[in-house]
């Protein structure tokens, strides 16, 4: 064969190669867009939630100047209980004191904006430092929604002139809100915090990890190292595979009829939310923990068995402790993505309106992600960027967990 | 050549009654590799290696496993740039192009250079598709009457179509494993390359099935450059021409085939087709 | 009862009878003439501390499970209860109210009734934890006592430890399948009363969804037609978001297993990654507040006529993103699996590495990622938060993605955090639409893990 007209060295080959070159730089670039597309939305995500957020963490505040020894308020000295404290001074009439000082640096227009419940900050204040009762002192308020919406430029026009005014006095501003992180839910977004929810989830957590962990390792080590191979076997690992891809509103089903039906008086508590949520973590542990375990090598056990140990021995003396970072990680990120549940737990009514933190697993609670669904439904502009802050803070929370479960796996990632 | 005569005919006999071959000189010289090394990473898998490989010659590469055959054999067509560690110097030509040099297209070079690996890989599809996957990627049939031609011309010459003409649509992974290494010859000669290069094709394969492939590289000879990567000095010697030794990396002797079995001038060669290592 | 204190009593008893049975064996040890028992100490003390534990937890459970009755029983029985209303809601409520006062949950509450109550609860709750408390320490005791009683120098205390210990280990892996039988249980349950109420045909086949949970009387069957809603799933979970999903998906995937440099792709796989792990409620926020008025502004612009501001398209749409990292990690396991040797032939003759990828990689992974997509079909009309938050409750049967459409999840969350009562057609089609999609998700995941299984063998 003359290779003068082999097919593959004619002029129309060059031709339709110089085509299929072009195919590949675009298909290469469809490719790459695909990636750049995905990368964009999450960061467009990330910085929405971001700048909306800082807001977030703040809040406009008015600056009041309180002359106390005018004032005629005392608080005896020693030790004292918070509230006995708030009760007094009220008594004492601090609320008015409050008004009074406000119309003074203000004005009555300004003074008229300070938000309701300030004068129990400048309570709590007097009770961290009663000393300061003896002098002059000068207070950040929170300022009531409709100013500090004027003051953002959003809607309340007839305030706006009002807001510049006070900021150009300095009388007003934004200021970084401690509190966001200690209070719990209120109705006016000024005054909400994100403790209470954040309580609640960890209680909540704490619940799941009891119940899943133990008892997915469990189910893990039998259906690795013990169970013989019949059809209840085969039953148990289509069940614990179909579990870990049934939709979790379905958990919140289950919760729903079977939890709250044994517990009826423990709707929306931490227990219930978390027993739910357990069903929902433990095949993820299961399914994590049997590829660590399959994961060691048969020589241990071999080994292990070789110098009389007993099979629950070799199991918990040498595959366990072997096996225990790669069931941790599994661990974490079915935790992480517990933590960021909300469907199943709003059937068992954890979206209730929660004020107080909750102090037990069976109080009153709500979790972070539920209280990102219930703010994001409020109409008030300030719960927007209060709602982007708490999405921040569980976006924190995931972040670090999925991190630790990284490096978790790098670090203890074994080549046999 | 019939396997019954030669399976117990030592090496060097084997070589000779293969002399046919051996006495016409090579018509044309098809590629030329000088002073090749080839790297992955920072270790040298090749180093600094000559050959020649001539039209209408079998040329073979023998060698002690990891000495560098598979590495050198993939250089020819440029596999090895699928490797991002690896890397050629030197020089490779393909009737006197630098197959290296920016102006050569690796598409139009491995169309040209062929290419069978040690397992045969028939892809998932029918026979009829394996086949006709190379024509049609690179555009070689006009309609469909034109691919089938194609088809059945690879398929005989690889010596499959009376096996396979009743089931074309069946799943090239359906054949045996011999039937597939031939699958793979004939998808390979069906994009009429130059030069056909083999990785140890029959190293898979049972005594039967690798005679078949002999006889076929055989046959095949007359059309194109083939050069074979074997493990069986008797392969070696009954196929091909050509022989090249490599060791360590090193190409330790090239030259006609019953030369190297016969009376080779190194002393490491020798000692290899004795079979003291390997 | 607070359950601190039966756990408390459990772990201090077993702690006890863990020391105790320890010292003993250590007793049998010395004296032994050749310093050997038949089984370690420390396996005595768990024999031990295990016979007295289980029992009495399990005695607690059993107890919190029936104690819960046996107080209502008693304060019903008290001349306070006899004013309670007959039956329904209120009566409820006064119930929980008044058990919460009794528990210091709450202070006084809204209703007198509670605050009455309240007092004959309490009773009944001291009375009864005791009543359990007493049991549980006998039963402690009694296993105590059955533990002690065996431990002998040749007592083989290891092999009872570890029967127990693989029994317990067959209990946990059980939860799976009680968990599996339980929602199918409830399921059916709830769903057969349902059917009782409006016949199978209506719902799986009607068009009109107008569910009133206030309804009393004859229910109107023809108010419980879930087709919008089944339509409205699909086109959001199965339609919108895989037009989006797939192809992103799948592109991310290829270019990162076949083009990118290993750099790009250490940075680009953990914030696919990170994608993937933001939870929904997130998406859902995302969605409602910044792409469902974006959608609807450009569709104004565009001139439609009155584009909904909780568009199918917003809620599929964030649904799809949602869903692509999921499609390109199952994407990239499939092709990841197809065998090098396949690559290296196809590229051996030429092709260029798109038509790798398309020609053969691609068709040689098509089970794994056919799979892969519709375990993410099923994901996607399992989502709850995105839809909850983007799409809308009204039930549309239509395909123009800018109207306003329901599905399976919104209705599920709307019907059973409304007001009907638990036995209200309403809050059973809740369970019912929940069967539903119980059975079409379990279908798709089982389907596609065989698919992916069979896949994954065939290149072994
Ligand atoms: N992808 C790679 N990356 C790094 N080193 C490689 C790679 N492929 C081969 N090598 C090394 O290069 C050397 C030559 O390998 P090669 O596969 O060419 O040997 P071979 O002669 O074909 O052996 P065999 O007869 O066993 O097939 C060996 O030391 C091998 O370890
Ligand atoms: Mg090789």
């Amino acid at each position: 064969m003359s290779n003068a007209q082999a097919p593959t060295r004619t002029a129309a080959f060059e031709a339709r190669l110089k085509k299929r070159y072009a195919a590949e730089r675009r298909f290469k670039a469809i490719g790459l867009s695909a990636i750049i597309f995905s990368i964009i939305v999450l960061l467009f995500l990330l910085a929405t939630m971001t700048v909306n957020g800082i807001g977030g963490f703040q809040r406009a505040e008015l600056r009041v100047d309180i002359d106390f020894p005018d004032m005629g308020l005392s608080l005896p000295p020693g030790e004292m209980e918070f509230n006995d404290a708030v009760q007094r001074l009220s008594g004492q009439g601090l609320r008015e004191v409050v008004q009074f000082s406000a119309e003074q640096t203000l004005g009555a227009e300004g003074a008229e904006h300070v938000n309701g419940e300030a004068w129990r900050l400048v309570a709590e204040e007097i009770h961290a430092d009663p000393s300061i009762l003896q002098g002059e002192a000068s207070f950040w308020l929170p300022t009531s929604e409709d100013l500090a919406s004027a003051y953002a430029e959003d809607g309340q026009l007839a305030l706006q002139p009002l807001a510049q005014d006070l900021a150009e006095r300095d009388l007003l501003a934004d200021n970084f809100d401690v509190g966001f992180l200690t209070r719990a839910d209120a109705t006016d977004p000024q005054l909400v915090g994100i403790w209470g929810a954040l309580k609640g989830s960890i209680l909540t957590m704490f619940v799941t990890l009891l119940l899943a962990f133990p008892i997915g390792v469990c189910a893990a080590l039998y259906l690795e190292e013990y169970a013989p191979k019949n059809r209840w076997t085969d039953i148990i690992e289509v069940s614990i595979n179909n579990l870990a891809a049934v939709p979790s509103i379905i958990f919140g089903l289950l919760g729903m009829a079977v939890f709250l039906t044994i517990f009826p008086s423990y709707r929306s508590a931490p227990l219930i939310g978390g027993m739910t949520l357990a069903l929902m973590t433990m095949p993820v542990i299961v399914i994590s923990g049997r590829n660590a375990i399959k994961a060691v090598p048969p020589s241990i056990r071999d080994g292990a068995l070789a110098v009389g140990a007993s099979p629950v021995q070799v199991v918990f003396h040498h595959v366990l402790p072997l096996a225990l970072p790669g069931i941790l990680t599994g661990t974490i990120i079915g935790m992480a993505r517990a933590l960021g549940e909300t469907a199943p737990l709003l059937l068992i009514g954890m979206r209730a309106f929660v004020a107080t933190p909750p102090s037990g697993l069976t109080d009153n609670a709500t979790v972070l992600p539920m209280q990102i669904f219930l703010w994001s439904d409020e109409i008030d502009r300030g719960f927007v960027e209060r709602t982007s802050a708490a999405i921040i803070v569980l976006l924190i929370f995931l972040l670090l967990m999925n991190g630790l479960a990284i490096y978790l796996r790098n670090r203890f990632e074994k080549k046999w | 050549m019939v396997m019954q005569d030669t399976a117990d005919t030592p090496i060097a006999e084997m070589a000779q009654s293969n002399a046919s071959a051996e006495a016409i000189e090579p018509t044309e010289r098809k590629m030329r590799a000088k002073g090749v090394s080839v790297y992955y990473g920072d270790k040298k898998a090749i180093d600094n290696v000559d050959i020649d490989v001539y039209q209408e010659f079998v040329t073979a590469f023998i060698g002690p496993s990891g000495c560098g055959k598979s590495t050198f054999l993939r250089a020819l067509n440029r596999m090895n740039d699928t490797i991002p560690s690896a890397r050629v110097t030197g020089t490779i030509e393909l009737d006197g192009d630098d197959i290296y040099a920016s102006g050569m297209d690796v598409v139009q070079l491995r169309a040209r250079v062929g290419m069978v690996f040690q397992k045969p890989n028939p892809f998932p599809k029918s026979i009829y598709d394996n086949i006709a996957y190379g024509p049609k990627i690179h555009g070689l049939a006009e309609g469909k009457a034109e691919l089938d031609a194609i088809v059945e011309k690879s398929l005989r010459r690889a010596g499959l179509w009376e096996e396979v003409k009743d089931r074309l649509q069946d799943s090239g992974t359906a054949l045996s494993g011999g039937q597939q290494q031939r699958l793979c010859i004939a998808r390979a000669i069906a994009v009429d390359p130059e030069v056909i290069l083999m990785d140890e094709p029959c190293s898979a394969l049972d005594p039967i099935a690798t005679a078949k492939i002999e006889e076929l590289i055989d046959d095949l000879r007359g059309n194109y450059a083939i050069v074979i990567v074997t493990h069986s000095m008797q392969q070696a010697a009954r196929v091909s021409q050509r022989t090249a030794f490599f060791h360590l990396g090193n190409l330790v002797e090239y030259g006609h085939t019953s030369d190297i079995f016969t009376n080779p001038t190194q002393q490491r060669t020798q000692d290899y087709i004795t079979g003291r290592y390997g | 009862m607070s359950p601190a204190i039966p756990l408390l009593l459990a772990i201090g008893l077993g702690l006890a009878g863990w020391l105790v049975a320890r010292a003993r064996a250590w007793t049998f040890k010395r004296a032994a003439p050749d310093g050997r028992i038949a089984a370690l100490p420390s396996y005595h003390a768990w024999y031990a501390a295990l016979w007295i534990v289980v029992p009495l937890i399990l005695w607690f459970l059993i107890w919190n499970g029936i104690s819960g009755q046996l107080v209502l029983n008693y304060v019903l029985a008290s001349p306070e209860a006899q004013s309670l209303p007959e039956f329904g809601l209120r009566r409820d409520s006064i119930l929980i109210e008044a058990r919460n006062i009794a528990e210091g949950n709450a202070g006084l509450g809204m209703n007198d009734e509670a605050a009455a109550l309240a007092e004959p609860f309490r009773e009944a709750m001291q009375r009864y934890s005791l009543i359990g408390l007493v049991v549980g320490l006998l039963i402690g005791g009694a296993g105590a006592a059955w533990a002690f009683l065996r431990l002998k120098p040749d007592f083989a205390a290891r092999t009872k430890v570890e029967r127990l210990v693989l029994a317990g280990l067959l209990i946990a892996s059980l939860v799976a399948i009680l968990t599996t039988f339980g929602i199918l249980v409830t399921l059916v349950y709830e769903t057969i009363l349902f059917f009782g109420k409006v016949s199978p045909a209506d719902f799986l086949f009607g068009i009109q969804w107008n569910p009133d949970p206030m309804s009393t009387g004859a229910v109107e069957g023809d108010r419980y037609g879930a087709i919008p809603l089944f339509w409205g799933t699909l086109f959001i979970g199965a339609i919108i978001a895989m037009i989006v999903a797939i192809p992103l998906g799948m592109m991310s995937a290829i270019y990162l297993t076949q083009y990118a440099p290993a750099r790009v792709r250490s940075w680009v796989k953990p914030a696919l990654e990170i994608l993937a792990g933001v939870p929904t409620v997130v998406y859902g926020y995302f969605a409602a507040l910044t792409i469902a008025p974006a959608i609807r502004d450009i569709a104004l612009a565009l001139g439609a006529s009155n584009p909904s501001s909780e568009s199918a398209l917003a809620a599929g749409l964030v649904m799809g993103v949602m869903i692509i990292p999921f499609v390109s990690s199952m994407a990239d396991d499939s092709i990841a699996a197809v065998p090098q040797a396949m690559r290296d032939g196809s590229l051996a003759m030429g092709a260029t590495t798109n038509e790798t990828i398309r020609r053969v990689l691609v068709p040689a992974a098509l089970p794994g990622i056919v799979g892969g997509v519709m375990l993410a079909i099923s994901r996607a009309i399992g989502e709850t938060m995105i839809v909850v938050m983007a799409a809308s409750t009204a039930a549309n049967l239509s395909a123009n993605p800018l109207e306003s459409m329901t599905t399976v999840t919104v209705q599920i969350v709307a019907l059973l955090t409304g007001e009907g009562s638990f036995d209200h057609p309403a809050t059973l089609a809740a369970f019912a639409l929940g069967f539903v999609l119980f059975m079409v998700t379990l279908a798709l995941n089982f389907i596609a893990l065989r698919v992916v299984k069979r896949f994954r063998e065939a290149y072994e």
